[in-house]
């Protein structure tokens, strides 16, 4: 169904490892934070990013937008690879592809005022008006919905989602087409999470924008997401539709993700509960990663690398489960 | 930053503060006005008055040539301190440039702050001793030397905190902005880590007239007859036992410049650092 709508996103094998060095800078492992992760995001739609803490989805959204250099593989942003570019060479595609951060409290310069730290985003970009960047600044307050007097206060001043609106501000003022939303609601409150989230539909309706949204909330997911990622260890294990996803879990991973969100109403359904720690990354297990706490492991499973394969249109799931 | 009401009633209820900073000034304003109180200069010699105990005429008594002690030790705080002040600004300045580059670059770090940990593995007065007997004597080469001893301990602390503050997510921000490297460094790190540094460097200002003092005593600083605090005890340790006032005066003022601004130092750390105190 996405097939038409222009791609804005595009990662092809895409792999981020972190060396482990000592003292005397010889390498003494490699992390694989992200393993061969292979996306598309269309114009205009939502990516739901899962999976639990340090299975490397924080660090597909930065690598994607080149904070750290690439180990691997390709990023492409509107047709353009943009995987090898120098920081000067990016400058350009920073516009178009921006972050919103989990901690509204460490993502506002203290010291600056809203309106300093808004208006350092247009003097990076060479706009050196003043009254054009106070213009522009003010008009990116009222879209979050924050006032003008709001924009000769310190950070300090604010709540938690006001704060947040303030990054969200930050990140809209170069007009991207994508922006990474790093767990953007997990450290507000449970009230201002749906504004917030509101508010982020509703930018993206307006503006049709393309968010990666990465969480480890699977009913904030299920709420704003329209395809859902699943990732484990470095890997993207199951990737479908919104829907598709959370009627039809195929992973093994998935299905006990979803089997511990608790639903209102709902008929308790039957817990899978997983056994065993979450293997350091450091030494990911061999042959399927999920496999020394999947409850189907066989002994393919430990040898051989899964591949993902399509189960329905737009439903990839990478488990020996169905077929390898 | 804000200068509030509550932050002048936090500096007001900082007692260190306050008497450290009225021993600074008087030391200063005596250093500024001594020219206007002893117009002569420090080198009038009156042989008919040598050693005299303080007196009237001389209230802190006179030394083996007869110089009055007091004109000398206003006259040697204006080396004193003003070696003190410019090793601050020069340490400040050149230990925040390093600390900068060096948190936030990982190859200049590995470079300089091993060349910071030799220069430190070195006691500081050998140190200082040594690249005077390169460069010679002179109050220059004092503030050179003295400066080049005290600007890894500057550096350290503004690496330390430039670590700190790279982690914030608003550097993070920036740099998916595409900032670049200065303008992060310069305009959104730095201010965030002058407090550290300031308070580093108000304790350098004592340690280095503790420093100049010494080396001056130890004939390796400023050379006599230009009056320092450490030359006139070095040239008072002679005739020690019959004019006790030529050491214990110029210690004196030592000691109590040196306490002013160690609590200058203490009362800035707990104003701008109140969870560490």
């Amino acid at each position: 169904m996405n097939e038409d709508r222009q791609k804005i996103l595009e990662t092809k094998h895409l792999k981020k490892y972190f060396s482990i060095k000592d003292a005397l800078g010889k390498q003494t492992g490699v992390v694989k934070a992200v393993d061969d992760v292979s996306l598309t995001l269309h114009k205009g739609e939502t990516y739901g990013l899962v999976g639990e803490s340090g299975c490397g989805k924080s660090t597909l959204g930065r690598s994607i937008l080149r904070l750290f250099p690439i180990t691997e593989g390709e990023v492409w942003l509107e047709g353009n690879d943009i995987s090898n570019l120098s920081p000067g060479q990016l400058r350009p595609y920073r516009k178009k592809m921006q972050m919103i951060f989990q901690d509204p409290y460490t993502s506002l310069n203290p010291r600056k005022t809203v309106g300093e730290t808004l208006e350092e985003v247009l003097k990076i970009h060479g706009e050196k008006n003043r009254t054009v960047r106070e213009e522009k600044c003010q008009e990116a307050l009222r879209t979050v919905g924050l006032r003008p007097e709001h924009y000769n206060r310190f950070p300090h001043e604010f709540s938690g989602g006001q704060r947040q609106r303030v990054g969200i501000a930050r990140a809209i003022l170069v007009n991207p087409s994508f922006i990474v939303c790093d767990e953007p609601v997990s450290a507000l409150d449970v009230s201002i999470q749906a504004q917030i989230m509101n508010l982020l539909d509703a930018l993206q309706e307006e503006k049709q924008l393309t968010y990666l949204f990465v969480s480890h909330n699977m009913s904030v997911i299920n709420y704003i997401a329209d395809r859902v990622g699943v990732m484990y260890l470095g890997h993207l294990v199951e990737e479908a539709d919104t829907e598709e996803l959370f009627s039809n879990p195929c992973h093994p991973y998935t299905q006990a993700l979803l089997s511990a969100v608790l639903q209102i109403g709902a008929v308790r359904k039957e817990r899978i509960e997983l056994t065993g720690e979450l293997p350091s990354p450091l030494h990911p297990p061999a042959g399927c990663v999920f496999h020394t706490r999947c409850p189907y492991a066989e002994q393919k499973c430990k040898e051989k690398p899964v591949m993902p394969r399509e189960l329905s249109p737009g439903h990839f799931v990478a488990c020996s489960l169905y077929g390898s | 930053m804000k200068m509030g009401y509550l932050r002048v009633q936090r500096i007001l209820k900082n007692r260190r503060i306050i008497i450290g900073s009225i021993l600074v000034f008087l030391i200063i304003l005596f250093t500024l006005l001594t020219p206007f109180i002893f117009p002569e200069g420090p080198h009038v010699m009156e042989v008919t008055e040598r050693l005299k105990a303080p007196s009237k005429a001389h209230f802190l008594g006179t030394d083996s040539v007869g110089r009055d002690l007091l004109c000398r030790l206003l006259y040697g705080s204006r080396v004193s301190v003003g070696v003190g002040a410019a090793v601050a600004v020069i340490t400040m300045v050149f230990g925040l440039i390093i600390g900068l580059y060096a948190g936030y670059y990982k190859a200049v770090d590995n470079i300089v702050m091993r060349i910071c940990d030799s220069l430190k593995s070195i006691p500081s007065i050998l140190l200082a001793i040594a690249l005077l007997a390169i460069m010679g004597s002179g109050i220059g080469n004092v503030i050179i030397s003295v400066s080049i001893v005290y600007t890894p301990d500057v550096a350290r602390i503004a690496r330390a905190a430039v670590l700190t503050a790279r982690e914030q997510t608003y550097i993070e921000a920036l740099e998916a902005l595409g900032a670049g490297a200065n303008r992060i460094l310069w305009l959104n790190i730095a201010p965030n880590i002058l407090s550290s540094v300031i308070i580093q460097v108000s304790f350098i200002f004592a340690t280095a007239i503790v420093t100049e003092a010494s080396l001056s005593f130890l004939g390796v600083g400023v050379p006599v007859p230009e009056p320092s605090w450490g030359n006139i005890v070095y040239e008072g340790r002679a005739v020690m036992f019959q004019a006790w006032w030529l050491v214990v005066y110029p210690s004196i003022f030592i000691a109590v410049t040196v306490f002013g601004l160690n609590l200058l130092g203490d009362g800035l750390r707990d104003l701008f650092d109140p969870q560490n105190s």
